[in-house]
């Protein structure tokens, strides 16, 4: 074990992840893992890229003249193929190095937009199918469709963002950091000499 | 699901494949294109050193650009990031008006309506793209000069931009191009872009 990091229940799955000899075998890999990293960045187009078509017509910005219905029935699925080449592929990053992964802020911060995502992903579900029918064919959805639809683009490009600082590693487990990195990415103290 | 639906499976996949043979040929035609030419490297150190271009390539990295980029250390990944926003919404545009040209998305309005609502954003990420594109090329342009995937990127970027205005978008303009024709025209944008996209992740990986 790592004396670098906190031993938690995440630390303890990482590890034993880490221990896979497959984990390794991808993480050293001259072509699969570059093919899988590009896999997951080009992916970005097709998920976000057609996610945020679909918000631009709850906005109102675009798509004026397409009913919303018809961009979530028939656009939005796409995006979904997207989302889950997304998983698989990043699903498999995390495998190729899972203790590194799982002490990375970024990483941790990435995981807790996800999940602001999902409620964000639920509560459009549930506002939308309460009275989609009045506003479907307006170009101006009412405000709360319109917030919601923000709020969606702004996640997401959160993710992004952190997505693509998880390679950046200033603040890796190490005695030089500072208190909040210490705790927040789950190192272990080091003790005070 | 009774047997009799069950049988009817080779008959909704020859009717499928018939009803795409055009998109199909073009794939298929792509994908040979491709297979020829991934293994064929242009030896990028003997243009960049040969024509002298090397010389000119760090001149346009020691600009103040090039230099306030390296001197930073967020810079860099930020720019990177914004770039990746801009492949979003490039993507997202030319993604939902090819799959209207294959028949599928949009489908119930015409390509000239899904087009007009594409085309701003296609032009919305093409201008992040570049204008985050370019920085990041300066702050690295002695690498950029002997990296093949980076001239691939390149040749690939103006092939495709100007495919998508000149052609593609001509033929989702008009209401009376055939179906073939928007399914091949579809297939080549997607690939082209693909591979602008690919090439350009692979700057990263090759040295």
């Amino acid at each position: 074990m790592d004396s670098r990091y906190d031993p938690s229940l995440l630390h303890s799955f990482a590890a034993w992840l880490d221990s896979h000899a497959w984990s390794t075998a991808l993480h050293e890999s001259l072509w699969v893992w570059p093919l899988v990293e590009s896999t997951h960045v080009l992916a970005v187009a097709l998920f976000v890229g057609v996610l945020v078509m679909v918000d631009l017509r709850l906005l109102g910005v675009a798509f004026k003249d397409t009913s919303v219905s018809a961009m979530t029935s028939r656009v939005l699925p796409w995006s979904i193929a997207g989302f889950c080449i997304m998983v698989v592929s990043g699903l498999l990053l995390f495998y190729s190095n899972p203790v590194h992964f799982a002490h990375n802020i970024w990483f941790r911060a990435k995981l807790i937009l996800l999940v602001v995502a999902a409620i964000n992903a639920w509560a459009f579900h549930r506002r939308v199918s309460r009275d989609r029918e009045h506003w479907d064919s307006r170009p101006r959805p009412p405000l709360s469709v319109r917030l919601v639809a923000a709020t969606s683009v702004s996640v997401w490009a959160g993710v992004i963002f952190a997505g693509r600082m998880i390679a950046y590693n200033w603040f890796e487990c190490g005695p030089d950091q500072s208190a909040f990195i210490i705790w927040a990415a789950g190192c272990a103290v080091e003790p005070t000499l | 699901m009774t047997t009799a639906a069950m049988l009817q499976w080779p008959a909704l996949l020859g009717r499928w494949i018939a009803g795409h043979r055009c998109a199909l040929g073009a794939f298929g035609g792509v994908a040979i294109l491709w297979w020829l030419l991934l293994p064929w490297k242009s030896n990028a150190a003997t243009w960049c050193e040969g024509f002298g271009w090397r010389s000119f390539y760090e001149q346009l990295g020691e600009g103040w650009v090039g230099q306030t980029i390296n001197d930073s250390l967020w810079l860099f990944p930020v720019i990177e990031i914004v770039h990746l926003f801009g492949l979003a919404v490039l993507g997202g545009s030319v993604i939902v008006m090819d799959l209207r040209l294959l028949g599928a998305g949009l489908r119930n309005a015409a390509p000239a309506q899904v087009l007009a609502n594409t085309r701003p954003w296609f032009f919305v990420g093409l201008g992040v793209m570049i204008a985050t594109g370019v920085p990041l090329f300066l702050s690295e342009t002695t690498k950029c000069c002997f990296n093949h995937s980076f001239e691939v990127k390149i040749a690939g970027l103006i092939l495709a931009v100007l495919y998508t205005v000149l052609v593609r978008n001509r033929i989702a303009r008009r209401d009376d191009s055939s179906t073939c024709l928007m399914q091949g025209a579809a297939v080549l944008s997607l690939s082209l872009w693909f591979t602008v996209a690919a090439a350009g992740r692979w700057i990263g990986f090759s040295g």
